[in-house]
């Protein structure tokens, strides 16, 4: 019983870090994403949150966090709502078949972790950028800059995870 | 029903994934679709692709559409069709005028008609040109059809003309095949007629009319028209002959002016004898009648306004 309330408890306390977690996320997103802009590229540190929740939850939870957190970020940002509902749906489901029961730590301090963030950004670029493109005459050019730049810069951020490799650190 | 629940459970999370897209895909359908570029481009192509290969019952609002969309190309490709052959014309006019300005002996000042004006049941035109181009009264007004008139008023920049389609306008005429005179007079309809054509002389319908050498006021041998009709009357003497004008007065864009006017020294000659001989020829009130000082004002003026405009 006093097992069982303390699951319970510990699922709350999840649900309050991970909210948390996007909340800042999405504000550093939106507020102060364009101070580290190169080129009007930008990382999307929301891709890396949905995947350390869908390794660490599972599949399943992965998906309601990510359609979620997307929608979210649509109306917080304005944008054409269900986009990021739609690709970070496409990251956690991509993800999710990286996921391994009582794995999580291996695989954050494993090199499979960045070949995850990896694939899921490109991924999830591709889809975004070729969803929110605009008609121009130099469109292929803008869709790759876009794509691969945003994919670079994003995995630079999972540069951090090299911290947990780090036993002192801990 | 248990296989597929158990199905379902089995594979929920493909599931789950699948609904999440479908509601996320309907968000997007639903949103703001001019900021989504690629998307909306592969959505529309995707829907024409089904609609042609797969729908078999037409889709009656997209025709609809589609004849309102050509019918309003076919007008614009119909207007756009009007005003090529309307340039068309243009083109050939110009064409014509050039080259007749090549061939004409005396230099021609190319003049634009700019209004039509009707003065006490006469028809004048105004002409785009006037003393500054060397336009000077009494020269003969053409185009490249015949004559049209001579000038009768010149300012800085615009000419009056009057037209030969005047029924107090006499033109000294020449059959161009039998060489016969007469005068060519508008009968106020849309005709002219050659005057003082007696019933033995050769002149036949078919034949052109120009002007002839002996005219004080028109350039010698510029076309007038053709006869198209000749009716000889019992008890007259003379023919009467129908000559329809080469010139359309009723579409009058382009003229030449002729630039030769007749000797200053013989118009005036001629002028003065006209005078006397209407001085002559006017009655004189009998005595007994009242005279109206009012009215023989009005004639005095409308005589010196009539004799300065000759002078001028």
């Amino acid at each position: 019983m006093v097992e069982q309330s303390l699951k319970i408890q510990n699922t709350y306390l999840k649900i309050i870090y991970y909210a948390l977690a996007t909340l800042l996320i999405c504000v550093l997103q939106l507020s102060f994403s364009y101070l580290i802009s190169i080129y009007g590229v930008t990382p999307d540190l929301l891709i890396l949150l949905v995947i350390w929740v869908t390794l660490f939850e599972g599949k399943l939870y992965g998906l309601i966090f990510a359609f979620s957190v997307g929608i979210l970020f649509d109306f917080l940002s304005m944008n054409v709502v269900g986009v990021n509902a739609l690709t970070k749906t496409i990251v956690a489901y991509l993800a999710g078949f990286f996921y391994q029961e009582k794995e999580f730590w291996n695989i954050i301090r494993s090199n499979k972790f960045f070949l995850i963030c990896f694939l899921a950004t490109l991924l999830h670029n591709i889809v975004y950028y070729f969803i929110m493109v605009e008609l121009t005459d130099s469109i292929f050019a803008i869709y790759f800059k876009f794509v691969i730049g945003s994919t670079i810069y994003t995995m630079l951020f999972t540069l951090l995870a090299f911290f947990f490799r780090i036993r002192k650190f801990w | 029903m248990q296989k597929i629940i158990y199905f379902i459970l089995k594979y929920k999370e493909h599931f789950v994934f699948l609904g999440f897209v479908f509601v996320s895909l309907s968000f997007i359908l639903l949103g703001d679709i001019n900021k989504i570029g690629g998307f909306r481009s592969i959505v529309v192509a995707t829907l024409g692709w089904i609609q042609k290969r797969v729908f078999l019952i037409p889709n009656v609002p997209a025709l609809k559409s589609e004849n309102s969309a050509l019918r309003e190309l076919n007008f614009n490709l119909s207007q756009k069709v009007i005003n090529a052959r309307v340039a068309e014309i243009e083109n050939q006019t110009l064409r014509k005028m050039l080259q007749m300005k090549q061939r004409l002996d005396l230099t021609a000042e190319v003049s634009e008609v700019v209004g039509a004006v009707s003065i006490d049941l006469r028809n004048f035109i105004i002409l785009d040109k006037g003393k500054n181009s060397g336009i000077s009264p009494m020269m003969t007004v053409r185009n490249d059809a015949g004559l049209v008139g001579i000038v009768v008023a010149c300012g800085s920049n615009y000419s009056l003309v009057e037209l030969i389609t005047n029924a107090n306008v006499k033109v000294p005429a020449l059959d161009l095949r039998s060489g016969v005179l007469g005068t060519i007079n508008w009968d106020g309809s849309g005709s002219l007629l050659l005057r003082d054509v007696a019933k033995f002389m050769d002149v036949r319908v078919g034949d052109t009319i120009v002007t002839s050498k002996f005219s004080l006021k028109y350039v010698p041998f510029v076309p007038i028209g053709v006869v198209v009709k000749k009716e000889d009357e019992e008890g007259e003497l003379f023919t009467k002959v129908v000559v329809k004008p080469f010139v359309n007065f009723s579409f009058l864009e382009e003229v030449f002016v002729l630039k030769k006017t007749v000797d200053p020294e013989l118009y005036k000659l001629m002028h003065e004898y006209e005078q006397r001989v209407l001085l002559l020829s006017k009655e004189f009130p009998q005595k007994g009648i009242k005279l109206n000082p009012n009215q023989l004002m009005k004639e005095k003026r409308k005589q010196d306004s009539l004799n300065k405009l000759n002078n001028k």
